[in-house]
């Protein structure tokens, strides 16, 4: 490190750790106000006299109702995401692995080609092909079901890329001394290089886990019966029938947002890192 | 069988025997020393065809007998062709294993998934833009093109390009929305994530993270759930945000429904939505920002230091230069993610307030007119559109930012 100057008496760092912290402010009263909220009762939401930031009284009325709520299998929908998001997770971090491997280590005829038409063909805004892929999944019979959520989505471009990256740094001597020994291909693959990437795996997992779990779009295009949908499309179809309350909204969003920010706070690290990556390299 | 079952179940003899055929392949041919891209062609070949073939004589054979396991054990039909092709094809005495079957074993695969759902599907929403399409009416032979589904050739995009009738008028009016909504939020996104990256890399280490790890929280925050959060904070009787105008006297706002609220010709509904979006994705430009700063040498900064230069120039003449690379990236993303958006507006005003949809975007119309109205054609064609306006803003800024970068 070269000498910085570090007297935090300077009028202008004293401003600058003001900015800081009112936007760190900013940032985190949403979340206040909603999980404060999610802790308050209709009634005293909708008295004006009572509406404070603080709950008054603080009461689980409202996490009760949606967790007693008979109409809602909240396990079910919590099932259906997690089996969503870790079932892309495997997919797309096996196949770019395995692609990022073959792209960087592999001489054949065409690669160039063949590596463009790859990346070219997932720069294709969703949007587009989304009406398209409906109707191919209708064919499939795979709308309004789970498999239709994962059917699609074996392959991610930026995986590749990013692996294609690491992979080069692998040293060829290891992979032909496994050669010598007798081992084939898959067993090298399996065996000598994908242990040496867990944690590049591990922070592209945690972004893959993070989109498909906030995934919202596509999974209310195609997913219609209850049992069967992701927590985001149920999120709107429960607060939609509850408009009027807004404490059960607000509980509701914390029981989907809660996850999500659990891992975060164990993972940041890695999940800022790997969002870091994906804007250079992406 | 209904039919629509025996359809699905052709395509399942399609994929699975495709697959299978020129993932495998390729590694029995390399045993042999023979070519294993010839076997990966031959195989994709062989197993589709054969895939078809003893599918369905598989299905028709058991379907009496095993009325519920048959479907499942035809889509094993194509390895019978496939075994047929592995224990047919003569080893190659004279050449040497060349461990290609590895390569083509993987590779054709993957081409063959991307080509029937990712390429495949393009070309059909370019074909789809063309027509009056519902996958209600039967229609034509081919994809259901034709027939009950007419051609209309480019009436779509002429009534997009005119305005004319109430599409036209309902797309002009989402084109614009998204157009400001992306302007403002690209504007401002940059405004806010400079400055504060500037200001927390030049803090200590270990608060950089904490103010990181905070300032990212919203990212990874579902956008549904951002949707409720806002759109209680801008809730007329009960949000935050008017409590707060009511207890300094000020006259609250219907942000999200009143019509008429504006600020500067804006709507006070997209001003609104517009917030939102920024508090979510402002965390994101900001940590690849910080990465990007921290890549810029000390060196550069202290010579300038020592030519007295002020913060104020130091920003102007050395940070901001050297991130150009990054603000070039940042505002590609940026431009891209913000025309997409969907998620928060769908939730927090439907497209609403006003007759017409003062915060109605692109994806908003193509989502309503391909699901809810089953306009198909009608929303490929506005997806068209879509893209081709992504794809000339992209080549703009590319132009625009690129030059220079050498510094």
């Amino acid at each position: 490190m070269t000498a910085r100057s570090k007297s935090p008496l300077k009028p202008y760092r004293v401003a600058i750790y003001l900015v800081l912290i009112v936007g760190c402010l900013l940032t985190v009263i949403p979340f206040v106000w909603t999980i404060l909220a999610s802790f308050k009762s209709h009634a005293e939401i909708i008295n004006p006299a009572t509406q404070t930031f603080f709950p008054r009284t603080f009461t689980f009325e409202n996490y009760t109702t949606i967790l007693t709520d008979p109409t809602l299998p909240l396990a079910r929908i919590y099932f259906n995401s997690i089996f969503v998001a870790s079932v892309n997770v495997v997919t797309q971090t096996l196949t770019s692995a395995l692609f990022g491997y073959v792209f960087a280590k592999f001489q054949f005829r065409y690669k160039r080609l063949l590596f463009w038409y790859i990346v070219a063909t997932m720069m294709i805004p969703f949007q587009l092909t989304m009406i398209p892929s409906y109707l191919i999944l209708l064919k499939f019979n795979l709308t309004n079901n789970l498999l239709g959520m994962v059917a699609l989505s074996w392959f991610n471009a930026f995986g590749i890329f990013l692996m294609r990256q690491f992979m080069i740094n692998i040293p060829d001597e290891l992979l032909d001394a496994a050669r010598v020994d007798g081992a084939n291909e898959w067993q090298i693959f399996l065996r000598i290089v994908l242990p040496q990437c867990g944690a590049i795996l591990a922070t592209f997992g945690v972004l893959v886990f993070i989109s498909n779990w906030n995934a919202y779009l596509w999974p209310l295009i195609i997913l219609r019966d209850i049992e069967v949908r992701t927590l985001p499309v149920i999120l709107t179809w429960y607060n939609d029938r509850h408009t009027a309350n807004l404490g059960i909204q607000m509980a509701a969003s914390v029981l989907i947002i809660m996850p999500i920010l659990v891992v975060y706070l164990i993972m940041n690290r890695w999940v800022v890192r790997g969002f870091a990556l994906s804007g250079i390299k992406g | 069988m209904s039919d629509s079952s025996f359809t699905a179940l052709t395509l399942y003899w399609l994929m699975i025997s495709g697959f299978i055929g020129c993932s495998i392949t390729p590694l029995i041919f390399d045993r042999k020393a023979r070519n294993p891209w010839v076997g990966a062609v031959l195989g994709l070949i062989v197993g589709i065809v054969s895939g078809q073939v003893f599918g369905r004589l598989i299905l028709t054979l058991l379907s009496p007998a095993l009325p519920d396991l048959a479907s499942w054990l035809s889509l094993l039909g194509g390895l019978l062709g496939l075994a047929l092709l592995w224990w047919l094809i003569p080893g190659n005495a004279e050449a040497r294993l060349n461990h290609r079957g590895f390569v083509a074993g993987t590779v054709t695969p993957m081409v063959f998934y991307l080509t029937t759902l990712s390429v495949f599907p393009l070309l059909w929403a370019f074909a789809l833009a063309f027509f009056d399409y519902s996958p209600r009416r039967v229609g034509g032979p081919i994809l259901g093109l034709g027939g009950e589904n007419p051609y209309v050739g480019f009436e779509y995009f002429e009534m997009m390009l005119s305005g004319s009738g109430r599409d036209g008028r309902m797309f002009q009016n989402s084109l614009v929305n998204t157009l400001i909504f992306t302007a403002l939020v690209l504007g401002l996104n940059m405004l806010i994530t400079i400055p504060l990256a500037v200001m927390i890399e030049s803090t200590s280490d270990r608060i950089r993270g904490l103010f990181r790890a905070v300032y990212f929280l919203p990212v990874i925050t579902s956008s549904v759930g951002v949707a409720f959060m806002w759109g209680y904070i801008f809730n007329t009787q009960y949000g935050l945000l008017n409590s707060g105008l009511r207890s300094v006297g000020l006259t609250p706002v219907a942000w999200l429904q009143d019509p008429s609220a504006n600020f500067m010709g804006i709507p006070a509904a997209l001003i609104a939505v517009i917030i939102a979006y920024l508090w979510q994705d402002f965390g994101y430009n900001l940590v690849i920002y910080i990465a990007s700063l921290q890549g810029i040498p000390d060196s550069l900064k202290d010579a300038a230091k020592v030519d007295g230069a002020s913060p104020l120039q130091l920003f102007f003449y050395i940070t901001l230069p050297m991130l150009r690379p990054t603000i070039l990236v940042t505002s590609v993303l940026t431009v891209i993610s913000s025309f997409q958006v969907f998620d928060l507006i769908q939730v927090m005003t439907q497209g609403g307030p006003g007759r017409i949809g003062q915060t109605r975007v692109l994806v908003l119309e193509i989502y309503e007119n391909a699901f809810r109205f089953e306009r198909m054609g009608l929303a490929a064609a506005i997806a068209v559109v879509m893209f081709l306006f992504i794809a000339v803003l992209t080549i703009i800024q590319t132009r625009v930012l690129r030059t220079n970068w050498e510094y």
